[in-house]
C-alpha cells in the first residue's frame, strides 16, 4: 500500500520534518500506528475472517487473506507519525509467518493487546521494568503449559484440519493434509500452476533429479519421450564420457556384473562414445542395453547431485578427480536400482530396498540439518530440495484456478498449509480457537512473584491469553464474555466451534491449532509488545527509507 | 480339479480364476473361459470388462456385458494393459468401491509393488510411494462415503512384510505401525468410518486387528495361527485357515465353524458368500 503523493502543504507539515519525539507522544504515535496496521489484519482472523483485496496501480487486484502478504504489501500508512509503529508490527507478523507458517495475526493480537495494557498500567504508576519482568515470567509458565497440552499428530484428517483453517477449502485442505502426512515434516512438495479449476496431486516413489536423455534415440518410447528400465545397473560419472573406451569400459563392467539394462549418468557424453552406447542401445541381442543421460543440478550443485545420485543407488562416483576413472570400471563400481524412469526432463531413480536401508542414516542427518534451518531461507529450500531429490520424500501438487489472482491465492495458501502442517507434525497439536491460550492461564495463577508490579504483568498476561477468542468471536458476530466463560469452565479440551457454533471437545471436533506456531506467535508477541513498551524515543527523519522486506 | 485363487461377481455372474485359468462360475460347476494369461492369479469383473491378473501380461482385460455369456469367441477379443514397464506378474486386483464413476482400480505385484489405474483397469501406473516391500499380497478399500474429505480413499495393502495404509486412493502409502511379517488377507468393516475397524490376516501372526481407521495393527490372540482368507459380510466376519472356517460377529471374538470345509479365498458378492479352494467354488 503506497500512500498517495503528499500535497505541498503536507511536505511542508511538522510530520515530514526532521525531529524526535518523547514520552508520552512516543508511546501514543507507536500505539496509534500499531493499531492502524492491527484494523487491517484482525478481519482475516479465524475461520469468521475475510479476504483484504489490494489493489497496486498498473496490476489486478489480488485477494489477500494471510497476514505475512498482507503486511509485504504494506510499506507505508502515509503518514510517517504512524509507519514507526505500523511498521514495527509489520516486521513482527512477518517473521512469525516466516518462521511458522501460520500465526501472525495472532502475535498481532497478544502484541497490540499488551502494549496497550501495559500502558495503562505503566500510566497508573506500575514500574515498567517490574511489569516487563511479570510478563516474562507468566511467558515462560505458559510455554511450559503450552507443551504439556500438545499431542502429536495421528491422522491425515488432523493435518487436513489444521491446512484448512490456512485454505478454507475443504479438497484442498484434504491433499495438503494427506501428502504432509505421507511425506513427513522434511518432505518436499513442489506446486504447479494451472490456468482452469483444477487440483490433483501425486507422490514421487524414488529419487528424482532433472535430466536430459543424452540422445533421443534411447527413448523406448519416442512420441512420448519416456524409458523406463526394471532393475538397472547404474554408472555414475563426475565428468564427460569423452572416449568410445571409457563407454566400452562401462559396458563390460554392466557384462561382467549380468548385463541387462545398463543407466550411464554423467555430465556430458562426446559424439564418439555415444556412438558406441547407442548400438548397443539399438542391438537387439546385446547383452548389456545401455542408455546415456545427463542429469542436471538440483539446488545449483551439479558435482554433488551427482554423487547424491551414486549415493542413491550404490555406485562409485567416476571421474578424473575420483579414486577410479570410467575407463578403469569394474562390475562392482556399478550400482542398481529397482527402477529407473527417464522422461523429458527428469530422471527418477528408485532405489532398491538394500540401498534404501543404507541411506537411512545419511537421510536423518540431512534431515536433523534442515530442521535447524529458517523454513524459508535458501539453505533450507536447497537442503530441502536435495533432501527430496535423495530420498524419494516428494509430492507434486497441481494447482489451477479460474483466474489468475485467483490462482495465485490458492497457491500461497497451499504452500502455506505445507510448511504449518509441517510444524505440526514437528511440535504437535493443541485445542484450537484460541482455546490452548485460554487454557493456560491457570498456569499463570500458580505464579507468586514478591513484587506487586511483576504480578501485575502476570495478572496482565492471563487478560491477553483471552483475546485471540474474543477476536475470533468477533469476526464471527458472537459476543464474547459469556462464550469465554463456558470454555474456560469445560476444561482444557473444550474449545468454541465457530462453525458449529457451539461448545465442543476440541480433539472430537478437530477444531486444533498448531502448538509450535501458537508458541511462536505468543513469544514473539510478547517481544514486540514489551519492545514497543521500552520504545522512549522516535527519531523520524526527512525521507525514511521504505523497505519492501518487513 | 482347478485351483482357485480368487473369486469376483458383478450382478448375478460370477467369476473365479486361479492357475488353471478363468472360469465362470454356474450352477454346474466351473466353466473354463478363453483367456490369455500363462499364469492367472486373480480376477475382476467390472460392469464394462473382465480383469484378468497374471503373468506374463500383468493384467488382460476384455469388454463384457454382465448379460453377456462368454463361448469360444473369447479366445479373442483380450487386450493386454499398459503396465507402465512393469514385468512381474500382478497377484491381486481390488476396485474402489466408485470404480463405476471414477475407473480406479488397485493391482498388487510379486515384487514390483503396487499399479493404479484410473480407466478401469486399461493402463496402469506404478504407485509405489511409501512402500518399503514390494510383493503385494492383497489389497483392501474401506467403504465409499462418510469421509470428512473430499477425495479421501483409504486403501490398504497386505505385504510380504507389514500392512500399509493409503488415505488417498492408492497413491502413497504408509506402513501401518506394529504390523509386520508376511499378511495373507484384508478385510475393512463396513462401518470402517464409524468404528476405524480392519482385520489382516497373517501368514505366522494369526489375526491383527485395527481399531484405530487403520493406522496401526495389533495381534488379536484370537482364531487361528495361519489365516489364508478373510472376509466381512453384512452379518459379520469369515475367516479360514488351512483346517476349517471360522466366524465372528464382531470380527473380535471368533469360534472354529464346526465341520466346515477350509478355503482358500473368500468373497462376499450379490451371488452370496463364496468360497475357493482346490476343488473349485461353493457357497458357504
Amino acid at each position: 500500500m503506497r500512500p498517495p503523493p503528499p500535497s505541498r502543504g503536507a511536505r511542508q507539515g511538522p510530520a515530514n520534518r526532521p525531529h524526535v519525539t518523547a514520552q508520552p507522544v512516543t508511546s501514543h504515535q507507536l500505539g496509534q500506528g500499531m493499531e492502524r496496521l492491527f484494523q487491517l489484519l484482525a478481519p482475516t482472523f479465524g475461520p469468521g475472517g475475510s479476504h483484504v483485496a489490494y489493489k497496486d496501480r498498473g496490476k489486478s487486484p489480488e485477494l489477500l487473506d494471510d497476514s505475512a502478504t498482507i503486511v509485504r504489501r504494506v510499506i507505508s500508512l502515509g503518514d510517517p507519525t504512524l509507519d514507526v509503529g505500523a511498521m514495527l508490527l509489520r516486521n513482527l507478523v512477518w517473521r512469525v509467518g516466516q518462521q511458522a507458517g501460520d500465526g501472525g495475526v495472532l502475535a498481532a493480537i497478544l502484541c497490540r493487546a499488551l502494549f496497550r495494557g501495559a500502558r495503562t498500567l505503566i500510566q497508573a504508576g506500575v514500574n515498567a521494568m517490574q511489569l516487563a519482568r511479570g510478563i516474562r515470567a507468566g511467558q515462560e509458565a505458559v510455554l511450559a503449559h503450552l507443551q504439556g497440552l500438545a499431542r502429536p499428530v495421528t491422522s491425515e484428517d488432523q493435518l487436513s484440519e489444521v491446512a484448512l483453517q490456512v485454505t478454507g477449502e475443504r479438497a484442498l485442505a484434504a491433499a495438503v493434509g494427506e501428502m504432509r502426512f505421507l511425506l513427513g515434516p522434511t518432505g518436499y512438495v513442489r506446486t504447479e500452476s494451472y490456468v482452469a479449476p483444477y487440483l490433483e496431486w501425486r507422490y514421487i516413489h524414488g529419487g528424482h533429479v532433472p535430466a536430459q536423455m543424452a540422445s533421443l534415440h534411447f527413448y523406448a518410447d519416442p512420441v512420448k519421450r519416456r524409458t523406463v528400465l526394471a532393475w538397472p545397473r547404474v554408472a555414475v560419472v563426475d565428468g564427460a564420457l569423452e572416449q568410445a573406451s571409457q563407454a566400452v569400459a562401462l559396458l563390460e563392467a554392466g557384462l561382467q556384473a549380468g548385463g541387462g539394462p545398463l543407466l550411464i549418468l554423467a555430465r556430458r557424453f562426446s559424439h564418439q562414445a555415444l556412438g558406441v552406447l547407442l548400438r548397443n542401445a539399438q542391438a537387439k541381442d546385446a547383452p548389456v542395453q545401455p542408455i546415456a543421460v545427463q542429469p542436471k543440478a538440483v539446488a545449483g550443485d551439479l558435482a554433488r547431485t551427482l554423487a547424491d545420485l551414486a549415493t542413491l543407488a550404490g555406485a562409485t562416483l567416476l571421474g578424473d578427480g575420483q579414486i577410479r576413472t570410467p575407463g578403469r570400471a569394474r562390475s562392482q563400481d556399478l550400482g542398481r536400482a529397482q527402477r529407473a524412469e527417464v522422461t523429458q526432463g527428469s530422471l527418477i531413480l528408485a532405489p532398491t530396498r538394500e540401498q534404501q536401508a543404507a541411506l537411512a542414516p545419511r537421510l536423518e542427518e540431512l534431515r536433523r540439518r534442515l530442521r535447524q534451518l529458517q523454513p524459508e531461507s535458501e539453505e533450507a529450500s536447497k537442503l530441502g530440495q536435495r533432501l527430496a531429490s535423495l530420498s524419494g520424500g516428494m509430492g507434486e501438487l497441481h494447482l489451477g484456478a479460474a483466474t489468475r489472482p485467483e490462482g495465485e491465492l490458492r497457491q500461497r495458501k497451499a504452500r502455506r498449509a505445507l510448511r504449518v502442517t509441517a510444524l505440526a507434525l514437528e511440535s504437535g497439536l493443541v485445542p484450537g480457537g484460541g482455546a490452548a491460550l485460554l487454557h493456560s492461564r491457570p498456569a499463570l495463577e500458580a505464579l507468586a512473584l514478591s513484587d506487586p508490579d511483576a504480578q501485575a504483568g502476570v495478572r496482565l498476561l492471563g487478560q491477553v491469553l483471552a483475546e485471540p477468542m474474543t477476536q475470533l468471536l468477533g469476526n464471527a458476530h458472537i459476543p464474547g464474555g459469556l462464550v469465554l466463560a463456558r470454555v474456560a469452565e469445560a476444561g482444557p479440551d473444550a474449545t468454541y466451534d465457530l462453525r458449529q457454533g457451539r461448545l465442543v471437545s476440541a480433539w472430537e471436533a478437530g477444531v486444533l491449532d498448531v502448538a509450535g506456531a501458537v508458541e511462536v506467535s505468543l513469544t514473539a508477541g510478547i517481544s514486540g509488545g514489551l519492545m514497543a513498551l521500552t520504545t522512549d524515543a522516535i527519531v523520524y527523519h526527512r525521507h525514511p527509507e521504505e523497505s519492501l522486506e518487513p | 480339479m482347478s485351483v482357485i485363487l480368487s473369486i469376483s461377481a458383478i450382478r448375478d455372474r460370477v467369476w473365479a480364476a486361479g492357475p488353471g485359468g478363468l472360469f465362470l462360475v454356474t450352477d454346474e460347476g466351473l466353466e473354463p473361459v478363453p483367456q490369455p494369461q500363462e499364469q492367472p492369479t486373480s480376477c475382476l469383473a467390472l460392469p464394462e470388462r473382465i480383469l484378468v491378473g497374471g503373468a506374463p501380461h500383468g493384467v488382460a482385460y476384455r469388454p463384457w456385458e454382465p448379460s453377456e455369456m462368454p463361448g469360444p469367441e473369447w479366445a479373442e477379443g483380450w487386450q493386454a494393459a499398459w503396465m507402465d514397464q512393469v514385468q512381474e506378474p500382478v497377484l491381486c486386483l481390488a476396485a474402489s468401491p466408485d470404480v463405476e464413476t471414477s475407473g480406479l482400480v488397485l493391482a498388487g505385484t510379486d515384487g514390483g509393488g503396487v499399479l493404479r489405474s484410473t480407466d478401469g483397469g486399461r493402463s496402469w501406473a506404478v504407485s509405489n510411494f511409501g512402500l518399503e516391500n514390494l510383493t503385494v499380497l492383497d489389497l483392501a478399500w474401506a467403504p465409499a462415503g462418510a469421509g470428512a474429505w473430499p477425495g479421501r480413499e483409504v486403501a490398504f495393502a497386505a505385504t510380504e512384510d507389514g500392512i500399509y495404509r493409503s488415505p488417498g486412493g492408492g497413491r502413497g502409502w504408509k506402513r501401518c505401525l506394529a504390523a509386520r511379517g508376511v499378511i495373507l488377507s484384508l478385510a475393512v468393516s463396513p462401518d470402517f468410518h464409524e468404528t476405524g475397524l480392519a482385520l489382516a490376516g497373517a501368514e505366522e501372526r494369526g489375526l491383527l486387528i485395527s481399531q484405530d481407521f487403520g493406522h496401526s495393527f495389533v495381534p488379536l490372540n484370537q482364531g487361528p495361527r495361519q489365516v489364508n482368507a478373510l472376509v466381512v459380510t453384512p452379518a459379520g466376519w469369515l475367516l479360514s485357515d488351512d483346517e476349517q472356517l471360522w466366524g465372528s460377529g464382531d470380527g473380535v471374538h471368533w469360534e472354529p465353524i464346526p465341520d466346515s470345509r477350509p478355503a482358500l479365498t473368500l468373497a462376499w458378492t450379490e451371488a452370496g458368500l463364496l468360497a475357493g479352494d482346490e476343488e473349485g467354488v461353493w457357497r458357504v
